[in-house]
């Protein structure tokens, strides 16, 4: 019954998908043009007749609903949730937690999407219909108006950007997260309790002697939606917008708005209790940055793709087996063909690269 | 604790200072906020800390805050309910340059219910050997979400006039108070004895509500002439 729906569902959004690609913008323009003759104001005319209302209505309502609120005909199949545009909480953005997002944050989870949700990445969408959509999901809520612009956090700063090596950002970077920033306080701890004391203690923190339940695992809050969200453990979950340093750094600096998620930026700059110099400094934003990136590339999707690029399938490394549990054998189809002409072809012109494909077979056979 | 006595007393006595010094009015509206249930329905419970050893450490049992009730005074009232003036204020009062703080000790917000003026400075401040996030969570001011780790650290702030809204700590998920903002001096939150007085007030008529986090809202209208003090009692009968 739920596979039905599901696939239901899945029809139902590839025909709203391929529909949109039907639309000519050409037609719409006139469309729109007609519409215009209704005497509309002029100031409203972009909300509701322009590009970005259009390629809305065209690309986004599926899932973001006619009026922006996030429930569409597809939500009720997705989780998480499409962002409900009326309430404007956006969860990633480089400016401070609560805050409004820069144009240029809307316009980048527009295009590369939020990895691991329905969001796509519309790649393919010229960059003045972006510019009109994020226009577009503005008139959604009233909090755009009349806001003070917020600012951009920083972002090219980089200490370690000169560094080809990255080992030092990596572990100053443990150090901040497990030591200082207490990040294990929600997602995972990825060390052991006594290392966590000695970085506690490094960075002038009394060590304990007890820490939470199940430290190693992610602790689930509440966000201000009302949905419960488990903080992202780095080497199992996708992380939604982006895995190169300088998301992860502007996740970090800034917050993640609605969440649990705090902002660092203004809790970087400590001085050491007894003696000179800083003891902790906004450029380890970026350390936590490198470790976090570390922690993702030891994610299994990670790993997969690295073992796909050095071996041959027959090479992956198998599963383990549980007590006496035989062995099934691998599939044959895929070979089979190509076994079959490289014999039609030995038995002709014997070459170097047939005969290493022979030796393969024979011990294929042989296990 | 004693610290937190001091602190909540100057708050109190701030608020009164500002309305005299603003204007020479002298209205008064006092009364208590009875609680007319059963007590043992909302006996305060003993929360799990257990996610943080360290808050454990630094206080043997943190209560639930939900509902507190002054067992002790006659009738039984209740702790930690704002009470202030809704509508009926048409004056403009400066906000007072003391600032309001907001202490997280033991894992607890002190004071657990805070009401301040518009543009007065709140100032948060971490005093756990701990990491807490101070995650505000309003209608009407833009929601923040920012973190002390370190004991000692503090943080200003002004905001807007706002109906009581929630703060949460979202690492110790038992940890939560609540703040409202006011564009005028008119408001007091209910202490160990349950009454209130909302002093300086110039004549007129007066819609004064009292705010309790669990049981909600009650409304009353109080019309004063100049230099009257009258009585009010908020009774909530869950």
């Amino acid at each position: 019954m739920h596979s039905h729906r599901a696939t239901f569902a899945t029809t139902a959004i590839a025909c709203l998908v391929t529909l949109a690609g039907c639309g000519e913008p050409g037609d719409s323009a006139v469309n729109s043009a007609s519409v215009g003759n209704f005497n509309a104001p002029t100031a409203t005319t972009d909300a509701t007749t322009g590009e970005g209302s259009r390629a809305y209505a065209m690309y986004c309502v599926g899932c973001h609903g006619s009026d922006g609120d996030g429930n569409g005909p597809a939500a009720r199949f997705l989780r998480p949730r499409p962002r409900n545009f009326q309430r404007a909480n956006f969860k990633f953005s480089s400016t401070r937690a609560g805050q409004l997002p820069m144009d240029e944050d809307l316009s980048r989870t527009i295009t590369e999407g939020l990895k691991g949700t329905a969001m796509s990445g519309w790649k393919l969408l010229p960059p003045h219909t972006v510019t009109a959509l994020v226009e577009h999901i503005k008139t959604f809520s009233t909090k755009w108006d009349g806001q003070a612009r917020a600012i951009a956090l920083p972002q090219d700063n980089d200490p370690y950007r000169t560094t080809p090596d990255k080992t030092q950002a990596i572990a100053r970077g443990e150090r901040i997260y497990h030591g200082y920033a207490a990040c294990w306080m929600c997602h995972p701890s990825y060390i052991s309790a006594s290392a966590i004391n000695r970085h506690l203690v490094a960075l002038e923190n009394p060590a304990s002697d007890t820490f939470r339940d199940h430290l190693h695992q992610s602790v689930a809050t509440p966000n201000t939606e009302g949905e419960v969200l488990f903080a992202p453990d780095f080497r199992r979950d996708f992380v939604r917008a982006g895995e190169d340093v300088a998301s992860l750094y502007r996740s970090i600096a800034a917050g993640i708005t609605g969440t649990a998620m705090p902002m660092w930026i203004d809790s970087m700059d400590v001085p050491k209790a007894n003696a000179s110099g800083q003891l902790v400094t906004p450029g380890d934003l970026w350390a936590m940055a490198y470790y976090v990136q570390s922690l993702i590339q030891q994610r299994p999707d990670r790993i997969t793709a690295d073992l796909s690029n050095q071996y041959t399938p027959r090479d992956r490394p198998q599963r383990i087996l549980a007590p006496g549990e035989t062995p099934t054998p691998p599939p044959q189809e895929p070979s089979a063909p190509t076994e079959e002409f490289l014999e039609d072809d030995e038995e002709e012109t014997p070459q170097p690269s047939n005969s290493d494909h022979q030796t393969n077979h024979a011990a294929e056979n042989g296990s | 604790m004693f610290r937190m006595k001091i602190v909540a007393t100057l708050a109190v006595v701030t608020v009164s200072l500002a309305g005299v010094r603003v204007q020479a009015d002298n209205g008064t509206i006092k009364g208590k906020v009875v609680f007319a249930g059963n007590a043992g329905d909302h006996k305060r419970t003993k929360l799990n800390t257990k996610k943080d050893p360290n808050c454990a450490k630094a206080k043997k049992a943190i209560g639930s805050y939900s509902v507190v009730i002054n067992k002790k005074t006659d009738p039984m009232t209740l702790r930690n309910v704002m009470v202030f003036v809704k509508e009926g204020v048409s004056k403009k009062y400066d906000a007072p340059s003391d600032a309001i703080v907001l202490q997280q000790v033991g894992c607890e917000y002190k004071p657990h219910v805070i009401t301040m003026m518009e543009g007065q400075t709140l100032t948060v401040s971490n005093g756990d050997d701990t990491n807490h996030n101070i995650h505000f969570l309003p209608k009407k001011n833009q929601e923040a979400n920012f973190t002390q780790p370190k004991k000692g650290m503090t943080k200003d702030l002004t905001l807007l006039a706002e109906a009581p809204f929630k703060v949460k700590c979202d690492v110790h998920p038992w940890m939560g108070c609540y703040i409202a903002v006011f564009t005028h001096p008119f408001h007091v939150v209910t202490g160990k004895d349950g009454t209130f007085e909302l002093k300086g007030l110039p004549a007129g008529k007066y819609t004064v509500e009292a705010w309790h986090e669990t049981f909600g809202a009650k409304t009353m209208v109080v019309e004063i002439a100049t230099d009257e003090t009258k009585e009010a009692d908020f009774t909530f009968a869950p």
